[in-house]
């Protein structure tokens, strides 16, 4: 705790003044704000055919939040940092042994009124219970695989004290529990701690119900946020937790955040389990990764070691993982939340501020020590620290997570949502423009032509009707292409789905049979090779590189399909308006940038089982050729499944990016479509009245009507261009902030 | 002599353990009086989980370099010399000397571990061997550095309260044979850092069911205290090796 440090009471005690952590998501706040608002007026302005599109983009406006999850070794701090962050100390249940068992959403989002349920508890399903209690889950089931028949001792011990205790806590009926889910109004640390904290070992018959065992998830719901941009933070349970059902079931919970934070602890920074998994997430998740070291009050030679510390994890991240620039935080969460409290008033500020004698912390710590434990009935008393503080010099490092954060948002799927919505309007408006502006100019010709004689307006009546048929051919032909676009683009599809199947599929089998040979060679020259492992990360980004390539070719095609449909919706355009320049359907629609899902590659497959297992299965199967050939089917069953999800991946991808397609130049047709259809009808009316039927009543009803139309028109031009101008600098603003945390 | 000379300069750098109350030194035993084969300690755990500043607590002294940033590069082997040493094992297991700060520039020679000789009391019985820590991702140093457990009389593996018993050392252990686990020691570290008078109760209730029974026994330490129970351990340790 720096008492070594010579002078460091001479430190100036003033704290850096305490601001609030920076407002996490505010650039693209204020985008998704401007949006919302656009979306209704655009509403407003235009048909129902929009209706459909507007309320997609509303929808995803509202709900869409930026998932940011909390991922570390346990003991980490990562529920510290999480209340750091959320600027409510004290809210998630923290404890000096590993104490989140379940992955638990908290949902940030401004609102006038509080939520319906401030926190919901989803138990396990019967069937996952069974799963997990009975068959130890995706461990169990690799573990079988690789050496069938062992079920590791200390798995089965942990599975039995699951079971016993979840029967001790909830009464021997407990499995009726099961497939519940437990609302709440309000959250309190003591409901919290019943769902999520693993509490402890013996002392709970006949207290209050502990769930724990049996929950499976828990989001919790906040109506004031902390934060700019709607954000749900995803606590975790810590990996390398040797409890093994715990570490499985978080594994498997983490489904595709926004952003990770990586939280790691400055006194064992960056073991080899952390760079595994910050390879993996690499792999998988590029550019939106940020390190926290956190516990960084802890070092006991603050003042010397933090810039080293630091120094140290920046070079050994550069070295071990050379292609990327994981943004680095170093802080104290824990002081961090001492700040809030002090700040809050519940802690005297100078038990923040003022620095203990050198001489005595030692000594008093070491009396400490000397007592014998006394019992664990003062345990949560408060979240008061029984330690002196002299740590006031440093940064707890919020307001640059936060920053950091923001940075990353700024270039994530959200920033590229926001963007696609922003054009997706603009593209609605202008087709309205072009629309609003060709019935302008024929109500405009019309109202002309009638002053002028009757012959002429039998003339331009008939030729209007000439272009409006003309419209109608290129309509049908235009939906007749839409047809043949479609089964194009999904015979692009259909295609890099074999490419991917087969390709994939040699890729793995290569692989499988090299690492055999390689295994079997090393066996004949050297008998025990109890420290071999074999490496399966070539092979994962193997697999990525030609998946990536495969998908990025036909999205390519898709592009170029995409290209040959824009030519034909623009010649109807010009058909209806030539001298219109509006800049319409240019470019591709999908977002620069978006990536198909690589998430299968992070599964665990049965070659990351550890050194241990690996020695027993050596020691099971004594014939070289025996092992080496075992050893490729189990790469290959683990490997041809994830190829198989990776597939799945690839279809999902350019499927949705095909219905955007065509929800793209359906939207425009349809809305080129009304307005024809508008113009036919009033059209039938002028042939009417120019045949005769009707009086001259009609006819003036009908002059005065064209009249305000195209007043209405006129108007809407205005309000159209306005829109635009708008769309345009959030799409500028967007962009900016992109641009800006690229180079930051 | 000429060493000695050299030695010197890094010499200087060892200085007692601030607050260390040494149970040993006041009674120094006559040199003429037949010892007991002192007992070897390897001391083993991840990385920055305390194992130098252990040895250095065991030995009343800063005899080692102990630090968050470089970590221990090589087993070092402390025993009792009537003068202070510094030797480095090479090749063909010879010996050449070396200063602390030599040891992290480019060296000419392959070391294979490092030798302390000092003459301080408590290593009359004891022989202390620091290893480099577990976890850093090279596994061949990491498997070298188990093998060394093989031949000592006990083990102490540590393991850092703020951060204690993860799965990768209860592997790492339990990778280890029987036999050497049986001498095991589980040490738990940094107890000074812990934050709060329970949280050492909470800590040691949980260790005591789901690691110390994969040890013969399990202690506490800090930089500037040893639990009473390692001595006693190592003391109880001492007789078993030596009988």
């Amino acid at each position: 705790m720096g008492h070594e440090a010579p002078g460091l009471g001479e430190v100036s005690p003033v704290e850096p003044p305490s601001q609030p952590a920076e407002t996490i998501g505010a650039p693209l706040e204020a985008a998704r704000t401007a949006l919302r608002d656009l979306v209704t007026r655009v509403g407003g302005l235009l048909g129902e055919h929009a209706a459909p599109l507007l309320d997609v983009a509303r929808r995803q406006l509202e709900e869409r939040s930026c998932r940011i999850a909390v991922i570390g070794q346990i003991k980490a701090g990562k529920s510290t940092f999480i209340n750091a962050l959320a600027r409510r100390p004290g809210l998630l249940p923290t404890d000096i042994n590993p104490w989140t068992v379940v992955v638990t959403a908290l949902h940030f989002r401004a609102a006038p009124t509080p939520p319906e349920h401030a926190a919901v508890f989803h138990l396990f399903s019967v069937d996952e219970w069974r799963e997990l209690a009975e068959g130890g889950g995706r461990l169990r089931e690799l573990t079988e695989r690789l050496v069938p028949g062992f079920q590791s001792d200390l798995l089965r011990a942990q599975l039995e004290v699951m079971r016993k205790r979840a029967e001790r806590r909830l009464g021997p009926k407990f499995p009726e529990l099961l497939g519940q889910c437990h609302r709440y109004q309000t959250v309190s640390p003591q409901v919290l701690a019943d769902y999520v904290s693993a509490g402890d070992a013996d002392t709970w018959p006949g207290q209050r119900r502990h769930y724990s065992d049996i929950t499976r998830s828990a989001e919790l719901h906040f109506n004031d946020s902390p934060f700019a941009f709607p954000i749900t933070l995803i606590d975790t349970p810590g990996t390398n937790d040797p409890f093994l059902v715990r570490d499985e079931i978080t594994r498997r919970s983490l489904e595709n955040p926004d952003i990770y934070v990586f939280v790691v602890s400055a006194l064992q920074p960056l073991s080899a389990g952390d760079i595994a998994m910050l390879r993996l997430l690499n792999g998988l998740h590029k550019d939106r990764i940020v390190v926290f070291i956190n516990r960084a009050d802890q070092l006991p030679n603050l003042s010397a070691d933090a810039p080293e510390v630091k120094a140290a994890i920046e070079r050994r991240l550069r070295t071990e993982l050379p292609s990327l620039n994981i943004p680095v935080v170093f802080g104290s969460a824990w002081l961090g939340n001492l700040r809030l409290q002090a700040e809050a008033g519940a802690l005297p500020p100078s038990a923040t501020r003022e620095p203990t004698p050198a001489s005595a912390a030692p000594c008093a710590r070491e009396a400490e020590l000397r007592r014998r434990p006394e019992t664990a009935s003062d345990h949560h008393a408060g979240s008061e620290p029984a330690r002196a503080v002299p740590a006031v010099h440093i940064s707890c490092g919020m307001a640059e997570v936060s920053a950091a954060i923001t940075r990353l948002m700024c270039t994530s799927g959200i920033a590229m949502l926001l963007r696609q919505i922003a054009l997706c309007l603009a593209e609605l408006v202008r087709t309205a423009d072009v629309t609003d502006r060709a019935e302008l100019q024929s109500i405009l010709e019309l109202i002309e032509a009638r002053r002028r004689e009757s012959e002429t307006l039998a003339r331009r009546v008939a030729e209007e009707e000439r272009s409006l048929a003309a419209f109608e051919d290129h309509a049908k032909a235009l939906s007749g292409s839409f047809e043949e676009v479609e089964a194009h683009f999904r015979g692009i599809i259909a295609t890099a789905r074999e490419l991917l199947h087969s390709q994939l599929g040699t890729t793995v089998r290569e692989f499988a049979s090299r690492e055999a040979a390689y295994l079997q060679q090393a066996l004949q020259e050297k008998q025990r090779c109890s420290a071999w492992r074999c490496d399966v990360m070539p092979l994962r980004e193997e697999m990525e590189e030609a998946y990536l390539a495969i998908v990025e070719r036909a999205a390519k095609d898709l592009d170029q399909v995409e290209g040959l449909l824009y030519p034909q919706l623009r010649m109807i355009v010009s058909s209806l308006l030539p001298t219109y320049h509006g800049g319409l359907l240019e470019g591709p629609a999908w977002p620069e940038g978006a990536k198909p899902s690589v998430a299968p590659l992070g599964d665990r497959v049965t070659v990351d089982l550890s050194v241990s297992l690996w020695r027993r299965w050596f020691s099971s199967r004594r014939i070289s050729k025996e092992r080496a050939n075992h050893l490729r089917c189990l790469i290959e069953d683990d490997f041809l499944k994830i190829a198989d999800e990776l597939v799945q991946e690839a279809e999902t991808y350019l499927t949705e990016r095909v219905d955007y397609i065509m929800g793209r130049v359906r939207a425009v047709s349809s809305g080129l479509k009304t307005g024809v259809e508008r113009r036919t009808a009033n059209l039938a009316r002028e042939r009417a009245l120019l045949e005769g039927v009707g009086d001259a009543e009609a006819a003036e009803r009908f002059e005065t009507e064209q009249r305000q139309r195209a007043e209405a028109c006129r108007e809407r031009q205005g309000a159209y261009a306005a829109v635009l101008a708008e769309l345009q600098s959030v799409i500028e603003g967007l962009d900016g902030a992109q641009g800006e945390s690229r180079m930051g | 002599m000429t060493e000695t000379a050299d030695l010197a300069p890094s010499l200087g750098k060892i200085r007692p353990a601030a607050g260390f109350a040494s149970d040993y030194g006041e009674t120094p035993a006559p040199a003429a009086v037949v010892r007991p084969k002192p007992v070897r300690v390897v001391v083993i755990g991840e990385f920055n989980s305390g194992k130098t500043t252990l040895v250095n607590a065991l030995l009343g002294a800063a005899v080692l370099p102990a630090s968050f940033t470089t970590h221990t590069a090589y087993p070092t082997v402390v025993r009792f010399a009537a003068r202070p040493s510094l030797r480095a094992e090479i090749a063909q297991r010879r010996r050449v000397p070396f200063a602390w700060d030599e040891l992290d520039g480019a060296s000419t020679h392959q070391i294979r571990r490092l030798h302390v000789g000092m003459p301080l009391d408590p290593l009359r019985t004891l022989r202390a061997v620091d290893t480099p820590g577990l976890g850093l991702g090279d596994e061949s140093l990491d498997a070298r550095t188990l093998r060394s457990c093989r031949s000592a009389d006990v083990v102490i593996w540590c393991t850092p309260a703020m951060q204690a018993w993860k799965a990768s050392e209860q592997r790492a252990w339990l990778a280890l044979p029987q036999a050497a686990r049986r001498r095991g020691l589980l040490a738990v570290t940094f107890m000074d850092q812990l934050r709060g008078a329970s949280d050492a109760s909470r800590l040691l209730a949980r260790l005591s069911t789901d690691a110390a029974p994969l040890f013969k026994r399990m202690v506490t330490a800090s930089a500037h205290a040893v639990d009473p129970d390692l001595r006693a351990a190592l003391a109880a340790g001492a007789t078993e090796a030596g009988g």
